[in-house]
């Protein structure tokens, strides 16, 4: 069971009363907004005179404001309109080129704030222009009187339209406050990506299985096939095990330089060499037969060889002094 | 059955005060639970419920009769409770206090819930912070997508499923702390 199944079990549909008092609560809001809504309004904002009619003056300023922002953007839809009418033989643009000045409207409203508006109004309109041009960014090339149309790929389009700029300001504002905390968390986050997803990923391998059954194979079958394969690349002086550790003490334990299963070939060639590639020991028929007593201790080099097959180069570490 | 509840809605429109107090005390026990899954005490729970009950009441025309009446006012219980968590973090950025695991909260709740499963369950709720909370909620419990709460809380899907592991961690680590039988009863504990 996991601690999700636990909480969901006891805490979905889950019904617990609440107390009386909430219904009076609520009544008594119901009871006021029907007796007449001016009346909650007023009681709940409890503004002085004063400032009342600051902020009747604030609403009366915006009011003006946005009746002029509606008038630029009916004067503009509708030169665009006119525009496009008459330029149908050409790429019709949607009024992204229309110098604003020439609109009557706005020849007449000639305020400070028009100006800072106006800028806004080009922002918008730059923005929107940028969209069209890529949503329109197709490439025709003529081949063979055959016109072949490339499209952008839709979603890049999508994507490339900035999220942000279709965002109201006060949720704007709030992506800014978490900003800081986001980039706290990319390395937590990207580990939580990989944990969430092997999961998915193991899924969706199980399911490529089931659509595809492969035959039934064991991991035995599949070494002991490697193994073959492996087998057969090797030469039989490959398959020699060489040991990498004599202790010649005469202590019947790894005295001599022992071949195993030399006895299975006619000729096995070694020679020893130091590290000073002084050769030491050279046998065309080795026997098991080295054990160095008159050496001193170290690494030494060995080359081995079977019949006419290259040679095998090892080495092999002596270790005379025991304690 | 659901004609019954198309008629209370009618009723309600019009203003009866009786069949307001009959809708209410259908739905009361569950959305009371659910606000108390949403707040962080028994208070907030209430305030949340309150204002979501107005809510409804005074949308029930928009109410179209698509879709279980029940679903319809779980979302907007859901919505106002989001809306009130927004309200509330803008105080607790202010004042650079994020909790982690209150344990004033615990001990304050420990009288009000009861002490069966649902109640120690949300007790711990409680105590996690509000944007955790959330989403532990709607991840967990109700069973939103990742990509459903990014996009209800305009978050990213990364920082979702961060905020939702983190939860989960720390509803573990405090329940191994203080609920070992309870975790044991359940085989949960490690």
């Amino acid at each position: 069971m996991d601690i999700n199944e636990l909480f969901k079990s006891a805490l979905k549909d889950g019904e617990i009363n609440p107390p009386d008092a909430v219904w009076d609560k609520i009544s008594a809001k119901l009871a006021q907004a029907q007796s007449g809504p001016n009346t909650a309004e007023s009681s709940s904002h409890a503004m002085a005179s004063s400032s009342k009619a600051a902020f009747a003056k604030g609403m009366a300023n915006v009011a003006t404001w946005k009746i002029v922002s509606i008038a630029t953007a009916v004067a503009t839809t509708v030169a665009a309109v006119v525009v496009g009418v008459m330029n149908t033989d050409n790429n019709f643009d949607t009024g992204a080129n229309i110098p604003i000045e020439e609109t009557p409207i706005l020849a007449e409203v000639d305020t400070a704030d028009f100006s800072e508006m106006r800028n806004l109004v080009v922002a918008d309109e730059e923005v929107r222009s940028d969209k069209n041009a890529k949503e329109t960014n197709t490439v025709e090339v003529s081949e063979n009187d055959d016109t072949v149309t490339y499209e952008p790929l839709t979603t890049e389009v999508e994507n490339s339209v900035d999220d942000n700029y279709y965002m109201p300001a006060q949720e704007l504002k709030l992506k800014e406050v978490y900003t800081t905390e986001e980039e706290q968390l990319i390395t937590e986050s990207v580990l939580a990506e990989i944990v969430e997803e092997l999961p998915e990923k193991i899924d969706e391998i199980q399911q490529s299985e089931d659509q595809f059954p492969l035959l039934p194979q064991t991991i035995d079958d599949y070494s002991a096939k490697l193994e073959e394969k492996f087998n057969a690349l090797l030469s039989p002086t490959d398959k020699l095990f060489i040991p990498n550790l004599i202790t010649p003490n005469n202590d019947g334990i790894n005295d001599c330089f022992e071949i195993r299963d030399i006895e299975k070939f006619s000729s096995v060639y070694v020679a020893i060499y130091s590290r000073d590639k002084k050769l030491i020991y050279e046998n065309k028929k080795y026997d098991n037969s080295w054990c160095p007593t008159d050496v001193p201790d170290g690494v030494y080099f060995c080359c081995v060889k079977v019949s006419d097959e290259k040679y095998r180069p090892a080495w092999v570490t002596v270790h005379i002094k025991t304690k | 059955m659901n004609q019954d509840i198309q008629k209370m809605i009618e009723k309600c429109i019009q203003g009866d005060a009786n069949s307001q107090r009959a809708l209410y005390d259908k739905y009361k026990a569950r959305f009371y639970a659910l606000c108390l899954r949403y707040s962080s005490n028994a208070d907030e729970a209430q305030d949340i419920l309150i204002e979501g009950f107005f809510k409804v009441f005074n949308s029930l025309e928009n109410y179209r009769g698509e879709g279980e009446f029940e679903g319809w006012m779980h979302r907007i219980f859901v919505n106002h409770a989001i809306t009130c968590i927004h309200r509330k973090r803008k105080d607790v950025l202010s004042q650079n206090n994020e909790r982690e695991f209150d344990e004033a909260i615990l001990v304050d709740n420990n009288d009000r819930y009861s002490s069966d499963l649902k109640g120690i369950l949300l007790r711990y709720l409680n105590c996690l912070n509000p944007k955790e909370r959330t989403i532990f909620n709607m991840v967990a419990i109700e069973e939103y997508t990742v990509v459903e709460v990014a996009k209800e809380l305009n978050l990213k899907k990364t920082v979702v499923k961060t905020y939702y592991y983190r939860a989960r961690a720390r509803m573990r680590t405090m329940l191994e702390e203080n609920e070992k039988e309870l975790l044991r009863e359940y085989n949960l504990y490690k």
